[in-house]
This record gives C-alpha cells, structure tokens and sequence, in this order.
C-alpha cells in the first residue's frame, strides 16, 4: 500500500496531539486539530457533492484556514487548486474555468486586492460554482446563494467524521498554477506519491527533525513555499509562514521561537540585511538557512555562511519538479552558489533542441528527474508533450527551460533562461502576459515587455510602449488600467513610450528598443 | 537631518510611478494611490537613493505606507551614498 501524507499527520497527531503543526502570527494549529478540522471541512464539501477528482479553488492569503482548506480537498480525495490572492477579475476568468474548480474558497482581501469583489464579478453570471464560501463576515458575503460565509458552511453543511481517501503512487494530489496565464493557463497536476516522495527524501537530506521549527518566507500558495514547509511537516516539526513578509517581525520571530531552519529567497534577504540592528538579533538557533527562487549572489551566501555560520543550501528548482539541485555550503563552498550538483534522488541532463545531450563545456537546456516531476499540465496535452519526457524505465524528466552550461564533475552552471519570464524578487512574470493586457488599453497600438536588472528585486518589468497617435501613456495609468485585471507584481515597474515596436520581437529588437526612446 | 524639498521629493515619485505631482500629497498611500507592490516600493526606494544619493534601509521602506512617511524617513534616516 502506498503510503500518503494523512499516514504522516495522523501518526503525529496520535503521538504529539498538541504540537503545533502551523504557525502564522499568533495564529495556530496543532496536530491534532489538523485532524479534525480537515474533517470538519472535508464532510462539509463531500455534503455539496463534491469528491474524488474534484477541483476545490482557494484564492487566500497564507493563514491557518488555507492549510485546513487545502489538506480537507485532499482528505477527500479531492484536488485543491491554490491560487494567487492578488489574482485580478481578468487572471481569475481565465484560471477559474481552465482548472475546472467546482466550489471556491476565498479570503475578502489581500492587501488591496478584494478577492471577493474580483469572484463576484465573474461568479456566478459568467462563470458557475456550486458554492464560493468566503472567510468574511456575513455582510460582506454576495447576496447571491452561490455564496456563504465560512461560518454558515460549517453549521449548514460540516459534520465531525470524514474518511480518509486513499490515493494511487499517481493520483494527481492537487493542481498548482504558475504565474504565467497567457491564454491557456499552465495548471500542474501534481503526483501524490512522487510529491510525497521527493519532499521527504529533500527532508532526510537537510537533517531536518521533529524539534526542528521552520520559517519561510515565500508563501503556502506558491508549489515551491508549500512544498518546503511539507518536508518539514513528515518529520513531524513545526512551519511557520508570515501573513505577508515583514522583516522586523521574521528576525523577531525567528529570535522568540528559536527558529533552526529559515527559508528565503534572495530578494528578502537584501531587505532582512538592511534591517537596523541586524546584528543584534540572536539568530543562534538557526543551523540551516534554504533558498529558491532567484538566483544566490555570492555575497549574500558568504554572509550567511562565513559571518552567521549557518549553512546555505540554495536549490535551483520549478515547481513542476519539486526538488532539483543544489549547491550547499556544507560540500561546496569556496564555489559560486549558481554552480549546481543532483542529489541522490534527482538526476540531470544538459540537452540540445533535439534533446540529445550536449558536450562538456557547452550550454543547452537543463532537464531533470525527479519522482516528483508533474504528471502533465493539466487540460494542455501539447505543452505536456514539449516538457515533459518519458524514458524507457518510464520515469519522467521535466525540462526546464532554464539554460545551463554543462562543466565537468556533474556540475551544472546556470546561464539564463530559454523563455521570456522575468524574474521579479522570486515572482515569475511572463513578458506575453503583460503585453496581453497592456493590448488591451486603448490607447496602445502595440508593446513590448522586457527585463532590466536591479540591484534589490533583481530583474524589473520594463514595457516598451507605441501610443496610438500622439496620445501619452503613463506608468501610473498603466498601473490604475491593471488594477483588478492582473495581479499587482506584473505592472510594468517602467513605461518607456517608443514610435514603433519592431513586429518580430526578439533579443536583438530589445537592445534595438532601448536605443530608439521617444523624444 | 537631511533638508529635502517635498516638492522635488513628489516630482521623483511622479516620475518613477507616472502618478501626476497634482495627486501626490504628503497623505497617499503607496499601494493604493500609486499602485504599488512592495517589490515595486523597493524600485521607488532605489530611484530616491539615486536621485538624492541619500540611503534608507530597505527594510524601514518595508514596514511604510504613505509619501509623507516616506519623506519624513529619508529626511531623518537617510545617510549619505558612498561614492
């Protein structure tokens, strides 16, 4: 019988019922409430008719109800589908449908993004659900019957018991999106036994133990910020994620709850380093600090390594692989931290367009296996067939599109990527998507969107834009056109207006482009 | 103490948000009035600092909300950038 992650939360919640599983402020959740309110919730969506194989959408900032939310979808044998709270009407009319969610559970707002405005739009006049449950109070929920509180599904419709679904090695756990939607929306169907695999085999290589309490900075519904807290989870630990990043309260934090393991990206740690007194914070305990998501200056590494004595793994990953490769301070230092090796449990290829291996010494596209490499994307059988490759002892490689330079002793440098995502403090940004929307204004007759680098989010969104006419196009416009379509980190950070955009865009028009600035 | 200008301090925001200086007052919010994400508000910091060569910690720019806070800490905190 193949094993799933409820063996691992039941077992620990028979043997350590009050130890707490999830920490967000002060807000939290033991083991044993695990277990109970994922029944509580998980009866209450079987009530609504929903179960094996149903979509469950939750559109929620990182709290405990998210967790409970997202683990009760899969009690049922559901799969939950997280999705970004600073998702716009415009991201969510596109993600909604193509994930095929059935009932949606949804926050009132993140920061200034009011997700319940944003569904209400589409839900239920474009688009049908059985329910929207909202986490908010009764008079902020549509008067709709679509829609209920939180509060109203529990009484209405939960009980106390709900089984526990037991998934095939390749039932599709849950569906995870990524940042990009440009038309069809890349959706991941995500292997309940090759996740629950990879994120423990990650778990017993960083040592990580049940005393063991873990901070991360990047979020539960990001693949990769859930994924890592759960390696942390099967060894019965503790994770602790914040409700949106603040730096005093992270040092703080990890100073009053003796922290072992921080996670970070590269971005938050620009700003953590810049806190005043950063050095007079106690950040004794912390034995492992755990990094994706941008590319690890050295600098920022030798820092954590030589002055704070804590140890840097930083992993080069996707969420369609779980975990990839890494560089670790504990075997590799004195090397560039973009300087990757496999690990036991992954293996890597560096392949040409024809996917033949390429030569020591030359660049080509890093293709990895992990147990934990996505079935598919989810509803895109052609996308499915570009990335993902079977090999004859069927195991599945991801492709990447990050490009490498394959050196010897198994080492992988990274060079770039193959395809036009911006890499903005950690957040993928697809340079189609935003020119999509930016096409839509209607004083743009064409555009273009391009990176350029910055010294503290590491790359920014530039947009090349052709008014129509003599008309002027401002940044600030721009920002005030997005706002409720797309998600607030896509908004070009710079508006440069140009008097033509060359139709055939590519790396040469963009160097063309900064040139040629409208006067 | 730093002696900025608010009104040369507005124009910097005007010119890096595309927000015009006639709607940017001592009171607006950074993420509501100028459309800012706190990714973007590090972009804003970082072109204050080139423009005044005046520092601010990163993270100080992190836990503020309106221009006129934002002023008020460059004014008080910002030491000057080593050339």
């Amino acid at each position: 019988m193949n094993k799933c992650f409820f063996d691992y939360y039941a077992k620990y919640a028979q043997e350590t019922p009050d130890k707490v599983v999830l920490r967000i402020d002060e807000n939290e959740l033991t083991y044993g409430d695990f277990m109970k309110k994922t029944a509580v919730f998980g009866s209450g969506m079987k009530k609504l008719g929903i179960g094996a194989d149903d979509k469950v959408g939750i559109c929620m900032p990182n709290s405990i109800e998210w967790y409970i939310v997202f683990w009760s979808a899969v009690r049922i044998g559901a799969q939950p589908v997280p999705m970004d709270p600073q998702s716009g009407s415009l991201e969510l009319s596109r993600l909604i449908p193509a994930t095929t969610s059935k009932i949606m559970f949804v926050s009132e707002k993140y920061r200034t993004n009011d997700i319940i405005k944003a569904v209400s739009d589409l839900v239920p006049g474009k688009i049908q659900q059985t329910k929207v449950v909202c986490f908010a109070p009764e008079s902020s929920v549509p008067a709709d019957d679509t829609y209920i509180s939180a509060d109203r599904f529990v009484s209405e419709y939960c009980g106390t018991e709900c089984e526990i679904f037991k998934p095939e090695a390749l039932h599709t756990m849950s569906l995870a999106c990524t940042s990009g939607s440009t038309g069809t929306p890349k959706i991941l169907s995500v292997p309940s036994g090759g996740f629950l695999s990879t994120q423990e085999d990650m778990g017993d290589y960083l040592e990580f133990k049940s005393s063991d309490v873990m901070m991360l900075g990047m979020t539960l519904y990001h693949q990769g910020g859930f994924g890592m807290g759960q390696q942390m989870v099967l060894k019965g630990g503790t994770v602790m994620y914040q409700p949106q990043f603040n730096p005093v309260t992270f040092l703080e934090t990890v100073q009053k709850y003796k922290v072992n393991v921080i996670q970070l990206t590269a971005t938050l740690a620009k700003v953590l380093l810049s806190t005043p007194d950063f050095d007079k914070y106690d950040l004794s305990s912390v034995r492992v600090s755990y990094w994706a998501g941008e590319v690890l200056p050295k600098e920022i590494a030798d820092i954590f390594v030589e002055k704070l004595g804590i140890r840097v793994v930083n992993v080069i990953g996707s969420s369609e692989t779980c975990t990839m490769v890494v560089w670790d301070s504990a075997i590799d230092q004195g090397t560039d931290p973009s300087d990757f090796k496999k690990l036991s449990f992954t293996d890597v290829r560096v392949i040409d367009e024809k996917h033949n291996d390429v030569a020591e010494g030359e660049v080509g596209e890093l293709c990895v296996y992990t147990d934990g490499v996505i079935l598919n994307y989810f509803g895109n059988p052609e996308l499915s067939a570009e990335k993902i490759l079977t090999d004859e002892q069927g195991r599945r490689w991801f492709c990447t599109g990050d490009l490498v330079n394959k050196l010897p002793g198994g080492i992988v440098r990274f060079a770039g990527r193959s395809k036009r995502i911006i890499k903005r403090g950690g957040n993928l940004v697809h340079a189609e998507e935003v020119e999509a929307c930016l096409l839509t204004h209607p004083k743009i007759a064409a555009a273009a969107v391009t990176d350029e680098p910055h010294p503290v989010i590491g790359q920014q969104i530039v947009a090349y834009i052709q008014p129509k006419g003599d008309e002027k196009v401002t940044r600030g416009e721009l920002a005030k056109y997005f706002d409720g379509k797309l998600s607030a980190y896509k908004v070009p950070d710079k508006v440069i207006l140009v008097e033509e955009i060359p139709k055939d865009i590519g790396k040469i028009q963009f160097k063309y482009l900064r040139k040629k600035e409208y006067k | 103490m730093n002696n900025l200008n608010f009104d040369d301090f507005k124009q910097i925001i005007s010119d890096y948000t595309g927000v015009d200086t006639s709607e940017i007052t001592a009171d607006t919010d950074v993420y509501d009035d100028l459309y800012l994400d706190s990714l973007g508000l590090f972009g804003l910091g970082s072109q204050i600092t080139e423009n005044t060569k005046l520092n601010i910690p990163l993270s100080l720019v992190a836990s503020i909300s309106k221009v006129g806070e934002m002023f008020d800490l460059l004014n008080e905190k910002g030491t000057p950038v080593e050339e």
